[in-house]
C-alpha cells in the first residue's frame, strides 16, 4: 500500500487559491468543488512521485500535529469521487475498500477533524441560477391548443405490382 | 432610422417575412439588442420593459434580435402575439402583456448572462458602512422582504435582484423599484423612497455575505463559512458562472478574500435585518 503514489488529474480545471482552501472548477462537468486545508494539501502534491505515507507526513507538518495515513486515504477518497484524481487511483481505491470501516473508526477518534474534506457544487446554467428548488410535481394541467400542421411526410415506397389482367 | 436586424444570420426566419412596422436598437452592458414590432402603438410599452441602464444604439446592427407580433394576426388558435428571438419562436400567448411579460423575463436573463465588464448574480444588496451586504438567493427566497427591512432599518438600496460586480469586485447598483409579494404572493413594485431609504450611486467594495432563506418558525442562528464555501454560495447563484468561469472564479475569490459570510435559516425579516447591521458593525475590520 505505501508503494501507491497518486497522481491528480488537471485537465479541464481552473484552480483558485483562497490560502487555506482551493477552489476548483471543472470546465467540463460544470462542478465546483472546495478543497480545504487537508484536501488541498493532499490534491497539490498528487504528483505521481509522492506516497501516500509521505502525504501523511506532508499534512502533519502542516497541521504541525500527529497525523494519519487514514486521513490521506480519506482525502483521496474524496478527491477520486469527484474525479479529481487520474483513475488509477480510483481503481486502487475501491481495491482498499476492505479497510474503509476500520479507516472510518479511526477517522471517528481523531477529533477536531473535519470528514468532509471536500464540498461540491454542480454550478447551474443561467435560467436555473434564480429558479427555486425542484418542488413535487404538480396537478396535471388542462389540454392545451391543438398545435400547428406539421411538414408534410416523405413520399412512401412504392406499392408492389398488382396481377397481370386477364 | 431602420429596423434592427442580426449581424449574422445562418439562415432567413419565418418571421422574417413578417411586416414589422417599427424597431428599437439598444445598448446594455456592452451588449447590442433590437426588438421589431408589428405595431408602432407598442413601442413605449416596450421600452419600459427594457434593462435597466440601457440606451438607445447608432446602428440598426445587433447581437440578439426579438420580434413581437401582436396585431391579433399572428395565429388561428386564439394566441394572438407571438414573440421570437433570433429568427425562433419562444412564445405564442393570448395578450400582449404576457408576451411583454416574456420579453421582458428574457430580455433580462440575456443581458445577466451575457453583460460585458460585469458579473450578475442572483442577490439583494444593500450599503452599510461603505460597504455592500450581498443576500445570495434564488426567487422566493425572500430577498427583496429582507432587503426591504434592511433599507427600512437605514442601509442604502442597491438592488433586490441583481449583484453587479466590476472585476475589482465592487458591487453597483441595480437598483429598480422593489418587487415585494403581497399576501397573494402577487408581486408589487415599490421604490425605496416609499421605504424611507435611499438608492447608492457609486460601487462598493462586498464587505458581508449573507446566505439566508425563508422558513417559517425558524430562528436566526448565524453561523461563519470560510471563504471557499462562500465562493460556492456566490458561485450557485452567478449567472455567467457555466459561460465564462475563467472571468468568474477570480472575481469571487477576491469578493470573499475580505469579506464575512454567514449563513442562517430565517424567519421574519424585520428583527432579522436589526440583527444583520449589528452583527456587521461587530465584525472586525477587513482591509
Amino acid at each position: 500500500m505505501e508503494s501507491f503514489k497518486p497522481n491528480a488529474h488537471r485537465d479541464h480545471l481552473l484552480v483558485e487559491d483562497l490560502g487555506d482552501e482551493l477552489i476548483v472548477y471543472d470546465t467540463s462537468r460544470h462542478e465546483a468543488h472546495c478543497l480545504g486545508k487537508i484536501a488541498a494539501l493532499v490534491w497539490q502534491h498528487c504528483n505521481g512521485e509522492t506516497t501516500v505515507s509521505e502525504l501523511a507526513s506532508l499534512v502533519s507538518a502542516d497541521l504541525g500535529a500527529p497525523s494519519d495515513e487514514a486521513l490521506v486515504w480519506h482525502a483521496l477518497d474524496q478527491l477520486s469521487e469527484r474525479q479529481l484524481l487520474e483513475p488509477p487511483a480510483a481503481e486502487r481505491l475501491r481495491a482498499t475498500e476492505w479497510s474503509r470501516r476500520e479507516m472510518m473508526q479511526r477517522m471517528g477518534a481523531m477529533a477536531g477533524l473535519a470528514l468532509a474534506l471536500v464540498t461540491s457544487l454542480p454550478v447551474p446554467t443561467a435560467a436555473q441560477s434564480g429558479s427555486g428548488d425542484t418542488g413535487a410535481t404538480g396537478p396535471t394541467g388542462p389540454t392545451g391548443p391543438t398545435g400547428d400542421t406539421g411538414a408534410t411526410g416523405p413520399i412512401g415506397d412504392t406499392g408492389a405490382i398488382g396481377d397481370t389482367g386477364a | 432610422m431602420d429596423l434592427p436586424r442580426l449581424a449574422k444570420q445562418a439562415a432567413s426566419a419565418a418571421c422574417d417575412d413578417r411586416r414589422w412596422a417599427a424597431g428599437l436598437a439598444f445598448r446594455a452592458y456592452g451588449r447590442r439588442i433590437g426588438v421589431r414590432m408589428s405595431c408602432p402603438d407598442i413601442v413605449a410599452r416596450v421600452a419600459a420593459r427594457l434593462p435597466l441602464g440601457w440606451a438607445p444604439a447608432v446602428s440598426p446592427v445587433v447581437e440578439r434580435l426579438y420580434s413581437l407580433a401582436t396585431d391579433g394576426e399572428a395565429c388561428d388558435d386564439g394566441r394572438a402575439s407571438r414573440l421570437w428571438v433570433d429568427g425562433g419562436e419562444l412564445a405564442r400567448t393570448t395578450s400582449a402583456d404576457a408576451a411583454l411579460d416574456l420579453l421582458e423575463a428574457d430580455l433580462q436573463l440575456y443581458v445577466a448572462e451575457m453583460a460585458r465588464r460585469r458579473i450578475f448574480i442572483h442577490a439583494g444588496v444593500v450599503g452599510w458602512r461603505q460597504r455592500a451586504i450581498l443576500l445570495p438567493g434564488r426567487s422566493f427566497a425572500g430577498k427583496s422582504t429582507l432587503v426591504a427591512e434592511l433599507v427600512r432599518a437605514g442601509a442604502t438600496y442597491y438592488s433586490d435582484e441583481y449583484a453587479v460586480l466590476d472585476r475589482c469586485g465592487r458591487v453597483h447598483p441595480y437598483a429598480r423599484p422593489l418587487s415585494i409579494r403581497d399576501v397573494d404572493g402577487r408581486p408589487r413594485r415599490t421604490t425605496a423612497a416609499a421605504l424611507g431609504g435611499r438608492v447608492g450611486e457609486r460601487p462598493l467594495p462586498v464587505g458581508l455575505v449573507v446566505v439566508t432563506c425563508y422558513q417559517p418558525g425558524v430562528g436566526w442562528q448565524p453561523r461563519p463559512l470560510t471563504p471557499g464555501d462562500g465562493v460556492l454560495a456566490l458561485l450557485a447563484h452567478t449567472l455567467p458562472a457555466r459561460r465564462t468561469p475563467a472571468e468568474v472564479l477570480p472575481v469571487l475569490a477576491r469578493v470573499m478574500r475580505r469579506a464575512v459570510v454567514l449563513a442562517s435559516d430565517r424567519a421574519e425579516a424585520r428583527p432579522v435585518a436589526a440583527a444583520i447591521l449589528s452583527q456587521y458593525d461587530r465584525l472586525p475590520a477587513r482591509t
